[in-house]
């Protein structure tokens, strides 16, 4: 009965590192396909909520440059791109990924241009 | 010799300065060109007007043009007729997609029950396909080979036909 008693956590246990890890994020949106892990991988953050996700989705939205009213980031642009685009940070946020990686997200459609603090390297450091 | 020294340094900062202005005023500051040209295009899965899932992936082997547009935007509707044209003159050697940028389903099938179809038809919520596109506005077309690799991108619009022929057949040579 002792036996029985210590074997049950046991099982568990092993039941539980053989279960596989649900994915945080399903692969791909399920409205339009994209898949943001082809472009960034894996989430490398904790995926954030409330007031948390709220404050970072907005200190990451303020570096990101509106497309269409290029002066503006998302956080301060009116149109309705800027609208979405902050609603697929908050996604990836809520999702896990950090904030690098949601600008690495948007770079490769809209290029460095899409930063508005462009990264401090090469050209850009000499500028 | 002060007096030289004043003027080699102001010719150091001045020199470089004006030579980048040079570069840059010739180019125009509204047109920035794509980093997706030579890239694979992102997989999309979107919606028609009837509901059925289309993949970009169907369409592998052939080329795919892909037209970000809307009801609202005067310049799309000068392109309608050139894509009405060229997908009846085309037929099935090139892909078109209209993907709808930030307008409503209804006023989308209104339209196209007024002035006819082209292609096929997409829904793209909450725009993730535009942005995953670089979309600045519309119209905006984007040429995909049969390999899947986008070869161009347009901002302006395609006026007549020939200028859907003349971008596809002459200058990346996708029809023959």
């Amino acid at each position: 009965m002792r036996l029985t008693l210590l074997a049950i956590p046991l099982l568990c246990a092993t039941a539980a590192a053989q279960e596989p890890q649900a994915p945080r994020m399903p692969p791909e949106d399920s409205e339009t396909g994209i898949n943001a892990m082809i472009l960034i991988g894996e989430p490398k953050g904790t995926p954030l909520e409330g007031a948390e996700l709220d404050r970072v989705a907005h200190e990451v939205a303020a570096v990101v440059r509106c497309p269409v009213c290029q002066g503006l980031s998302i956080a301060d642009s009116p149109v309705d791109q800027a609208a979405a685009m902050r609603t697929e940070v908050r996604e990836l946020l809520a999702a896990g990924f950090t904030p690098d990686q949601i600008l690495d997200y948007f770079e490769p459609s809209y290029g460095e241009f899409i930063r508005l603090e462009p990264k401090p390297e090469g050209f850009n450091l000499l500028v | 010799m002060k007096r030289l020294v004043i003027l080699s340094v102001g010719a150091v900062v001045t020199v470089p300065l004006l030579v980048f202005l040079a570069i840059g005023l010739q180019h125009d500051p509204r047109s920035i060109e794509s980093p997706l040209i030579g890239k694979p295009a992102p997989p999309f899965a979107l919606r028609d007007l009837d509901g059925n899932r289309v993949r970009l992936e169907d369409f592998r082997g052939r080329p795919v043009l892909v037209n970000f547009w809307a009801t609202w935007c005067q310049p799309c509707m000068a392109e309608h007729g050139s894509f009405q044209e060229a997908s009846r003159t085309l037929g099935d050697r090139v892909e078109l997609l209209g993907v709808i940028y930030q307008d409503q389903p209804s006023m989308i099938r209104r339209f196209l029950a007024q002035r006819g179809e082209w292609g096929t038809t997409l829904i793209d919520p909450e725009s993730k396909v535009a942005i995953a596109y670089g979309v600045y506005g519309v119209p905006e077309s984007y040429l995909i080979d049969g390999d899947g690799v986008i070869v161009d991108k347009l901002t302006s619009p395609l006026v007549t036909a020939n200028h859907v022929y003349g971008w596809l057949d002459q200058q990346h040579g996708l029809l023959r």
